[in-house]
């Protein structure tokens, strides 16, 4: 499947892919050292980005946050590639000075995900995902 | 090697990039500027590296900039005392507070600034009528070093409208129950609210405006009889949502989660003259409090405090009281549980800390810990 948006920061990446019902704060949400996610009661605690796309509605909390993905870009623990549901400034930020690929989606677009999709690519303005076992099957 | 010029040139680009994703060209030039991202705690080498970087580049900010506190751990002092200088070389105020808004500097109705610190852009927006986005650290040294900021989100009126009214039920409000109200439109609304039916006081909207930034990405909240524009806001059409009290128990329950403390930790966001003064006088009958309680505040409400004799009463009580340091610093740190009024405190300290909080309001804290 397909998802529609607008590259923020262009770069193809192709990797494994989290996917987040709940917004994500950088600063307090997610441990840089390790890029897991440790906000206490979020579905995703426990969850590691690092390397990964995450794909997510939109950000909260702290202004901080930008910080801590140029941190985490610098440590090597930073997610692939970022897909946002809604346009917001502290992960826009981060991910434009620390030259991480970004997408953002149309209206209407983030609801089309589900969990069933573990892989994705992130190309100029949109967003492939796909069960990775069937896509590895179809290929020769 | 570093090149020259290389950051003012990263700055521009991203101003352009951030305008661009928002679908526009306009650039505009703002008043003034609030930067975060100033703990080496938090932006560790990294960050003071980045800054050290952009300060050697010769950049100055062009408009009046202020700060958020810094804090780190036993030992690293030094290390966070660089990242202030560099704040000064660039030209940045010397006073590190989250309440930039309680600086004795006349912020206008209208003003277009670019504010990081989630909680004062809600507290700015709503509370004095000024257009700021929610900048990150980053953007928000961008524009003061630029000295504009592209038109986008909330500098445009239709931004700022609410979605969903919500008639509160109940009558009693503190800075808990303002905080716990804050937390709950964030996380389980998450659109701009238009909230009627309740007294707030500023100080009140202050935790309230903390908390929703805490939970949410929500940057103003029209509150009837309280905020700047909340005549013009109430005439929009909205969804409208009733709320009784229960509901805030769930979140109380997540971020509550003790019975007691070691210490009191008053001041997040920084503590305004007014609470310093009540807290003063609320405990003037007793020779010294019951518990070990710090307090947080900026170096403008400090030297007003001091020169009304408030800080030496409140130093003879006991009450350690600290200018340009954060409820997340080492004096903390090496606590278990503490007692806060505030839900953005207990949300950090305890996901960034491991600390645990036992939510009370002021009043309470005064009452049934301090005065015991």
């Amino acid at each position: 499947m397909i998802l529609r948006g607008k590259s923020i920061v262009e770069g193809e990446v192709e990797g494994p892919l989290v996917y987040s019902h709940e917004p994500i704060t950088f600063f307090g949400g997610v441990n840089p050292e390790s890029g897991k996610i440790v906000e206490e009661g979020h579905p995703l605690k426990g969850v590691e980005i690092s390397g990964k796309i995450l794909i997510l509605p939109r950000g909260k909390g702290s202004t901080v946050g930008a910080y801590v993905i140029y941190y985490m870009k610098k440590k090597g623990t930073a997610p692939l590639g970022f897909v946002l549901g809604r346009f917001d400034t502290i992960i826009v930020s981060g991910c434009i000075i620390s030259e991480i690929p970004l997408l953002i989606l149309e209206d209407g677009e983030f609801e089309k995900t589900s969990d069933d999709v573990t892989f994705g690519v992130i190309r100029h303005n949109e967003l492939e995902i796909y069960d990775k076992n069937l896509k590895l099957s179809r290929r020769p | 090697m570093r090149i020259v010029g290389e950051w003012i040139n990263k700055f521009k680009k991203l101003l352009c990039a951030l305008g661009e994703a928002n679908e526009t060209e306009k650039m505009i030039p703002i008043k003034g500027a609030h930067i975060s991202g100033v703990s080496y705690r938090n932006i560790g080498d990294v960050g003071r590296e980045f800054l050290y970087d952009v300060v050697s580049e010769g950049l100055k900010v062009r408009v009046h900039t202020t700060c958020n506190p810094g804090y780190t751990k036993e030992g690293e002092e030094d290390l966070q005392d660089r990242i202030y200088h560099n704040f000064i070389m660039l030209g940045c105020e010397e006073s590190f507070t989250c309440t930039p808004y309680y600086l004795n500097r006349k912020i206008k109705c209208g003003d277009v600034l670019s504010w990081a610190e989630s909680s004062a852009v809600v507290y700015a927006n709503s509370v004095l009528g000024v257009r700021t986005n929610r900048e990150s650290g980053i953007t928000a040294l961008a524009s003061a070093i630029l000295g504009y900021t592209p038109l986008y989100g909330l500098l445009r009126s239709e931004e700022r409208r609410p979605w969903v009214r919500i008639k509160i039920k109940w009558r009693d409000i503190d800075e808990k129950k303002a905080g716990l109200l804050g937390y709950y439109i964030g996380e389980k609304i998450g659109r701009v609210p238009f909230i009627e039916g309740i007294l707030l006081t500023e100080e009140e909207f202050k935790y309230l405006g903390a908390a929703i930034a805490t939970a949410s990405d929500i940057s103003i909240v029209h509150v009837k009889g309280l905020t700047k524009e909340h005549k013009w806001a109430s005439k929009y059409e909205m969804h409208t949502i009733e709320m009784k009290g229960e509901e805030l128990r769930e979140v109380e329950e997540k971020l509550s989660q003790t019975e007691g403390g070691e210490a009191v930790i008053l001041g997040c966001p920084h503590l305004s003259f007014n609470e310093l003064r009540e807290i003063a006088e609320a405990t003037s009958q007793i020779r010294r409090v019951k518990k070990r309680a710090l307090l947080f505040t900026s170096r403008a409400v400090y030297s007003t405090a001091l020169s009304m004799g408030y800080i030496e009463k409140l130093r003879r009580k006991g009450f350690e009281i600290y200018t340009d340091s954060c409820v997340m610093c080492k004096y903390v740190e090496e606590l278990e549980e503490v007692y806060t009024n505030s839900v953005k405190a207990a949300f950090y300290l305890y996901n960034r800390m491991g600390i645990r909080s036992c939510l009370k309001s002021t009043r309470e804290i005064i009452q049934e810990v301090l005065l015991g």
